[in-house]
């Protein structure tokens, strides 16, 4: 056991002292490698974050009830209270034709075209706000069939419908975010597993020696595996760091629009787990890139005739 | 010790390396190698530090047959043997201390116990003040005791040395044939090829001659 660590304790240390002594060349694969793996960290993070914020918005299904044009504020009301009495219902909102066109002069920004209307365009709106237990999506089809019932109806619409959109779109973001994270580890491979190809062919000679003396293949690679895992594992906390630095440099204007929004929502960082998944991706990839690129070496040396 | 059955190593292309070797080498035993150039000395190392295999026959080193040995258990085999190069065969980049001490770092010995080891085998090749130098700062009847000092530091079982003493002086070359008969002394098996006939002469031990790859004189028959 102990002299088995030995053996390992000289590797890393002798890959590392044969990295420092290539400053230039070890810190540009570094760079390179952070750069790949920071790509889809970032994309990820991003994912994570639009996946958070929507939550938020998923808590208050509604159904808005648009009522035909020609119907006037007392059988809005009348219908309201109808519907208020529903026991599959906690509360209903209604918006005035009035306080409608308000409404859109505000947040729409026509103000002045909509002051030079004639005539109010708008219907009477209707917040439906189901109780909670009322979440399945064939449960909402039935309240939302019931609603159109009503001869004063004129459309019905779920807003549920956009946070769904918004999930689907999330989802795709995340299996997105995961293809990126494994084509960028493809990458990882490879440039790890070049730059211990020239060093193998640098060093042909010295390997050839040292096996010669006795050594086995484990040990004529194991010191390569560990140039490979040291590049890894500098790429990954370079990639972390940028990663931050993105964050950072989000985070104000995100807070900006979380406030215009009057929303509770606030960027997240990686959690510690995620951190951790990245720095040993770094180290997993530079392994086996180093371990491709040692193995067929080794092979190419071994063979005889 | 060492035990060659009608070895026979052909290229592709047809050449004929060696033909037919018959002869065995006791442990503790010395034994020059000698012949013209090309005759065949340097494809009888490489088949014996398994660095190719025979075309034909066997070759029995330690009671093992090396034909039968996997390629991942060459590295042991190897670890019997002491090699001695004509060109060295020294790393450039790492100090002579650490060239001698390849063997030992290879087969993971204890820092201690390497340099105890390493100061031991430089120091029968008086190399010992010259140790954090790098080869190439070296002479080379120098570089060539380095190579010396790193084949005897893991007590091999069998030294093969090929020209051991073709860089140095007539003085030194004696050093070196009395630290080979001091080897052989503890039960180490010595096969030296050398075109040196003076060296052959003086140190009166057995001889085997090759002739366009087959043994045409043993002196031990």
């Amino acid at each position: 056991m102990k002299h088995y660590l030995i053996l390992h304790l000289r590797a890393a240390l002798n890959s590392l002292g044969q990295l420092s002594q290539k400053r230039v060349a070890t810190l540009a694969n570094i760079i390179v490698i952070a750069i790949a793996l920071a790509l889809p960290a970032a994309f990820y993070l991003a994912i994570q974050n639009i996946s958070n914020a929507s939550r938020g918005l998923g808590e208050s299904t509604q159904v808005t009830v648009f009522l035909q044009t020609g119907a006037d504020q007392s059988e809005a009301e009348k219908l309201a209270k109808k519907i208020r009495l529903r026991n599959d219902i906690t509360d209903v909102d209604l918006t005035s034709k009035e306080q409608g066109l308000e409404e859109l002069k505000d947040y729409s920004g026509f103000g002045e075209t909509i002051a030079a209307l004639e005539e109010n365009p708008l219907p009477i709106v209707l917040q439906v706000q189901p109780i909670e237990q009322l979440n399945s999506a064939s449960q909402l089809d039935q309240l939302m069939a019931e609603l159109r019932q009503f001869p004063e109806v004129d459309i019905v619409q779920l807003d549920l419908m956009l946070v769904e959109r918004l999930r689907a779109m999330v989802n795709i973001g995340h299996r997105v975010a995961w293809i990126l994270g494994v084509l960028f580890c493809l990458a990882v491979i490879f440039i790890v597993g070049n730059t211990i190809r020239l060093e193998l062919q640098t060093r042909h000679d010295e390997l050839e020696i040292t096996k010669l003396m006795g050594a086995t293949n484990r040990f004529v690679r194991r010191p390569f595996l560990y140039t490979g895992a040291w590049l890894g594992l500098f790429g990954s906390i370079i990639a972390c760091i940028i990663v931050a630095g993105i964050y950072t440099a989000i985070q104000t204007p995100a807070d900006q629009l979380s406030g215009l929004y009057e929303s509770a929502f606030q960027l997240q960082f990686l959690t510690a787990g995620e951190l951790f998944t990245l720095l040993l991706t770094g180290i997993l990839t530079g392994i086996l890139g180093a371990w491709m690129s040692a193995s067929r070496h080794l092979q190419r040396i071994d063979a005889f005739d | 010790m060492l035990e060659f059955k009608h070895v026979t190593k052909r290229y592709p292309g047809g050449a004929e390396a060696l033909s037919r070797i018959n002869f065995s080498l006791e442990k503790g035993e010395m034994a020059f190698i000698t012949g013209p150039s090309g005759a065949g000395k340097s494809t009888l190392f490489r088949l014996i530090a398994i660095m190719e295999r025979p075309t034909q026959g066997q070759i029995i080193l330690d009671e093992e047959n090396l034909s039968d040995v996997p390629v991942r258990k060459i590295a042991y085999v190897r670890r019997k043997l002491g090699l001695i190069f004509q060109d060295y065969k020294l790393l450039e980049q790492r100090t002579v201390f650490e060239n001698v001490a390849l063997p030992l770092i290879v087969s993971g010995y204890e820092t201690d116990e390497i340099r105890n080891r390493v100061h031991a085998s430089l120091d029968l090749v008086s190399l010992l003040d010259k140790e954090h130098r790098y080869p190439l700062s070296l002479s080379g009847g120098e570089q060539q005791r380095v190579g010396i000092a790193r084949a005897l530091v893991h007590k091999p079982k069998l030294i093969i040395a090929d020209e051991p003493t073709g860089n140095l002086d007539e003085k030194l070359a004696l050093e070196i044939m009395s630290l080979f008969v001091r080897l052989q002394q503890v039960g180490i098996s010595i096969l030296i090829a050398t075109h040196d006939q003076h060296l052959i002469e003086k140190v009166d031990s057995r001889c085997l001659v090759l002739e366009n790859g087959s043994l045409v004189k043993d002196t031990a028959n």
